[in-house]
């Protein structure tokens, strides 16, 4: 079982770590809104990373298409030395999925995190076998141009119950938006 | 004669008249000062009534101060009258107060005598006690002789216990220096479990590309029982123009589009479950893969704590 605080946390900590880590200039505008149906998502491929811990494992899952003319924002150079869209996406994928596990540490102490991996999107319709206790869609949209999908798959093995501080983001980062 | 008798007359009417001009004007004269003085007497007697009025106004204010000062004095004579009331009644309870504080004091005197009596027994039986302790005390002092000289027998022999435990100590110090090193080294080579992590989710990539491959194979088989369903159907065709001779034909044509039509079924089918084994097999070895990091980083920390334990057992 997934307390309601603990996928209120998992929620806020994953759009925290998409902020924080999506290739943005300053003056970029970045919406996460929570979808209901999966059948919104169209990409033909995601990339999937896992956070393993005792108690549960959450898997990352970020929906894109390479042949789509308008990812040019993980090309601008932002992420790394990463020069093609897929590498600079992947490493997206890492740095967000790493920034949930700092911010998870406060909750669960022993930690792992894996490397990226990418599936057909073809997958994603089986996502139910890995029996989640908690599944979230996400559209990102940046600058009402640019937007890609998301997935937050949480599997618990036992109770997984904690709370997060969700003030601490809103008094330092008072231009965030959080739908 | 006859002239002077009017002349006579003349006269004496003009000596009459001249009188009667000095009688009028001293009569005159007198009412002047008459009047003058009866003015001046008015208005003295004005000036007198004037003042004796101012007299009487201030008598009568007086008069009404006086009348005030009585009713105050009245007040204040009841005020007195009611004060005294007070005090009587006041010195009937002081009497009583008075009487019952008598009454205490004869009973705290009497109540202190009892006590006193009860102390003195005290004192004396205490008295009696601090012989009794005194003598106790010879008694104590010989036994703490006694003890003094069996402590110190037992401080030569626990010195040489503690000694012995610290010889075993250092003894248990060394082994257990040892084990913490050996713990130290088997938590090092624990470490190597990543590699092991590492190696599966190798194995996963090899795995996965041979999902590929096998996706890549059942789309062959699903476009070859694409082609032969359309085959067979052309068949169907060929053998209905063949007439009564191409009815056998036909059949088998038939037959072989059924089978077709099953094997792409089939085809899509094992397509899904590929798809679904690609994810759970991700997922699993993802799984193995970080659950070998959060191993990695529990043993590490368990090396640092051997680490630290080693250097204070050092120290």
């Amino acid at each position: 079982m997934i307390s309601e605080y603990a996928q209120n946390g998992f929620d806020f900590i994953f759009k925290k770590a998409v902020l924080s880590t999506i290739p943005k200039g300053t003056e970029d505008i970045c919406e996460i809104e929570i979808i209901g149906k999966i059948h919104e998502i169209k990409e033909p491929e995601f990339s999937v990373l896992t956070i393993a811990t005792t108690s549960f494992r959450a898997l990352t899952l970020f929906h894109f298409n390479s042949k789509d003319p308008t990812h040019n924002g993980f090309e601008r150079g932002d992420i790394g030395e990463s020069s093609t869209f897929r590498d600079s996406f992947l490493e997206f994928c890492n740095m967000c999925s790493g920034a949930m596990v700092r911010d998870l540490h406060p909750h669960c102490h022993f930690m792992g995190m894996s490397t990226p991996y990418v599936l057909k999107s073809h997958c994603l319709d089986y996502i139910t076998s890995l029996n989640p206790g908690f599944t979230r869609h996400y559209r990102i949209v940046l600058n009402n141009s640019y937007t890609i999908h998301a997935t937050l798959c949480v599997c618990n093995y036992g109770v997984v119950d904690f709370k997060v501080d969700t003030t601490e983001v809103e008094e330092s980062t008072g231009e965030l938006e959080l739908f | 004669m006859v002239i002077s008798i009017p002349i006579f007359l003349i006269s004496c009417l003009v000596a009459s008249l001249l009188t009667l001009g000095f009688t009028v004007a001293a009569i005159t004269q007198k009412h002047k000062k008459v009047r003058q003085t009866i003015d001046e007497s008015h208005q003295l007697l004005v000036t007198d009534l004037t003042m004796q009025l101012n007299t009487s106004q201030e008598k009568v204010r007086q008069l009404e101060q006086i009348q005030q000062n009585t009713i105050v004095v009245d007040e204040k004579r009841e005020a007195i009258h009611q004060l005294e009331k007070q005090n009587k009644q006041l010195s009937s309870e002081l009497d009583i107060v008075k009487q019952k504080h008598v009454a205490d004091l004869t009973a705290l005197q009497t109540s202190h005598d009892k006590k006193l009596k009860e102390l003195e027994q005290t004192l004396e039986s205490n008295i009696q006690d601090c012989n009794y302790q005194r003598q106790l005390c010879q008694q104590l002092n010989e036994e703490k002789s006694e003890l003094s000289r069996q402590i110190s027998e037992m401080q030569n022999t626990h010195d040489m216990d503690i000694a012995n435990l610290q010889e075993q100590f250092k003894a248990e110090k060394r082994d257990f220096l040892d084990k913490a090193t050996d713990l130290a080294n088997q938590t090092s080579s624990a470490a190597k479990f990543a590699e092991v992590f590492e190696r599966w989710h190798t194995d996963m990539n090899s795995l996965m590309t041979q999902n590929i491959e096998m996706h890549q194979q059942n789309d062959k088989l699903s476009m070859i029982a694409q082609t032969v369903s359309i085959l067979s159907l052309n068949a169907r065709i060929e053998a209905a123009r063949a007439g009564e001779s191409g009815r056998g034909f036909s059949v088998v044509a038939t037959e072989v589009r059924k089978l077709a039509n099953d094997s792409e079924e089939l085809s899509n089918g094992y397509a899904k479950n590929l798809y679904r084994n690609d994810l759970i097999t991700t997922a699993t070895f993802q799984d193995i893969q970080a659950g070998g990091k959060m191993i990695t980083s529990a043993l590490v920390a368990i090396d640092v704590g051997c680490k630290n334990l080693m250097n204070s057992l050092v120290e």
